[in-house]
């Protein structure tokens, strides 16, 4: 991670110095610079459907946490954070055996088993709860929400912004391997773990980087979240694991079209990153302490990405401020796994947006930007203790080079 | 040990690329003869039975397949079949597979990669 430190350290300062090879900055919620007419007329279209609010009759349910994808990506406004917390949920540990003697399927060993294996709780209805029901479900089942499983750990995740993710999705894979260093070679105290997805891919969004591409990600959203299925995932889910009972979902699937599902995708695609705002010279130092103190060993300053269809997303530029790997956060941060991420491992958290949110990490537990860099441990703990023993100026410069971004 | 594991990534990345489209949750067909291919983690195997519980779907909508493994189909470790009780929780596996009125039936396993190391807690 010393490359990668150093190259923060530089490209920091270039940030600082206001260098001039990032494409113009979009205003907030705009579009990507240097789409075509026809990417910009699917990015209008695809806000369309980001902001439609769904009721039972176009799709909604019959479970759900919300009924647009903008009910939750709300603040500022569209594609930014929201104030929801969902519940999500796994068992790590649980040892999913082999048939062996007696054929038997799915024996587990319980939480202490040793095989270190997540189950992500499927045949229970998955690591997603669904916190509302329809009326119609409501009045078949009598109840008002997913039941939780009966056994495995709870997490809380907050709504994070999603400007910007489009590059995200367009930086190859290679660059994020290159990064990884997952038994600590370099002895910098700082791995970096690839997650992967159940096909093998490499994932990147999600909290613990368990999906690969972000077109998956919303796909699955738009059934997860809001309960409308699409050609990607044609099925609903189960009500914790049972089937939905006959007559309560009156629409038939897919309940959202290829086309708009794919208008959907290039809206959240197409939305720019914040521009970070200019720095005085306090930020400036700040932005190269951040470096020095080791917050930029997996907050990379930018990642670039490589060839695409789209000229907007192609060989650019992105100070996301993340590796978009998976790094141990400490035994107070854990919570549940999620793929090949055990319970205290986290994807580093993408820090471009961070000035408009209200609540950080991954479960929206600091309400400023200094508590969260005090509640993180395992390996950020050296950083972090680098940051509270610094001097009061240092620290105001670091806070004030973060809340730029 | 980095670059190996590195290599190794990319080697799997590179056999399970996909292009434009969106891997179906309910995996994908492969043409009019109702063929289709999944690649999964394998959640389950019943060696008894000749089934096997796979792990797919796309985004957080994940789903479980059950495929039945014929008597007589072996598993294709690079080029090495094996039996199916080389198949283990945990390992990535592609399968293809047709319907038939009892479920899913396997013509081709492939074992792609036995189960990493487990995190630590």
């Amino acid at each position: 991670m010393k490359a990668a430190g150093s190259a923060l350290i530089i490209l920091s300062t270039l940030n600082a110095l206001g260098s001039a090879s990032c494409p113009p900055a979009a205003k907030l919620g705009n579009p990507l610079p240097g789409l075509t007419a026809d990417e910009l007329s699917r990015f209008e279209k695809g806000r369309e459907v980001f902001e439609r609010r769904f009721t039972p009759e176009t799709g909604l349910g019959p479970l759900f946490n919300a009924d647009a994808c903008g009910e939750c990506h709300e603040e500022p406004l569209a594609g930014g954070s929201g104030d929801e917390v969902e519940v999500h949920v796994g068992s790590f540990g649980a040892a999913l055996l082999a048939g062996g003697s007696g054929g038997e399927v799915d024996a587990r060993v319980g939480s202490s088993g040793a095989s270190g294996s997540c189950d992500l709780l499927v045949e229970e209805g998955g690591p997603v709860i669904q916190q509302q029901a329809t009326p119609a479900l409501q009045a078949a089942l009598g109840i008002e929400r997913e039941p939780l499983p009966a056994s495995g750990a709870r997490a809380a995740r907050s709504t994070p912004d999603i400007f910007g993710f489009g590059l995200l999705d367009a930086v190859p894979e290679r660059a994020i391997l290159a990064l990884a260093d997952p038994e600590d070679r370099n002895r910098d105290g700082i791995s970096g773990r690839p997650n992967r997805f159940p096909d093998g891919r490499l994932g990147r969004f999600g909290r613990k980087a368990f999906v690969p591409t972000l077109r998956e990600f919303n796909a699955g959203a738009l059934v997860i979240e809001q309960g409308v299925t699409n050609p990607a995932v044609p099925s609903e889910e189960s009500i914790g694991g049972k089937a939905i009972p006959a007559g309560v979902d009156p629409v038939r699937e897919p309940e959202l079209s290829e086309e708009e599902t794919r208008l959907l995708d290039d809206f959240v695609r197409f939305l720019a990153p914040p521009a970070p705002l200019p720095l005085d010279r306090e930020g400036a130092r700040g932005s190269v302490i951040f470096g020095t103190i080791g917050c930029g060993s997996c907050h990379v300053a930018s990642l670039a990405t490589g060839n695409h269809p789209v000229a907007a997303l192609r060989y650019q530029r992105v100070e996301a401020y993340t590796d978009l790997l998976l790094h141990d956060m400490g035994a107070e941060r854990a919570d549940i796994c999620f793929g090949l991420a055990s319970p205290s491992e986290f994807r580093t958290e993408p820090l471009m947006g961070l000035r408009f949110m209200t609540a950080f990490l991954h479960d929206g537990k600091a309400k400023s930007i200094e508590e969260a860099i005090d509640l993180h441990g395992g390996e950020a703990a050296a950083a972090r203790k680098r940051f509270q023993r610094l001097a009061p100026p240092a620290r105001a410069a670091v806070l004030r080079f973060l809340g730029s971004l | 040990m980095r670059h190996a594991r590195t290599l190794q990534l990319l080697v799997l990345a590179a056999a399970l690329a996909t292009t434009d489209s969106v891997p179906s949750a309910a995996a994908q067909p492969a043409g009019a003869d109702h063929l289709e291919r999944m690649t999964a983690t394998v959640r389950a195997v019943d060696l008894e039975h000749r089934s096997l519980d796979l792990v797919t779907g796309v985004g957080y909508a994940l789903r479980i397949r059950r495929v039945e493994a014929p008597a007589g189909l072996t598993v294709d470790d690079r080029g090495a079949r094996l039996p199916l009780a080389a198949v283990t929780a945990g390992c990535i596996v592609r399968v293809e597979c047709h319907r038939s009125a009892a479920g899913m039936v396997a013509s081709t396993l492939e074992l792609l990669e036995r189960p990493a190391q487990a995190p630590k807690p």
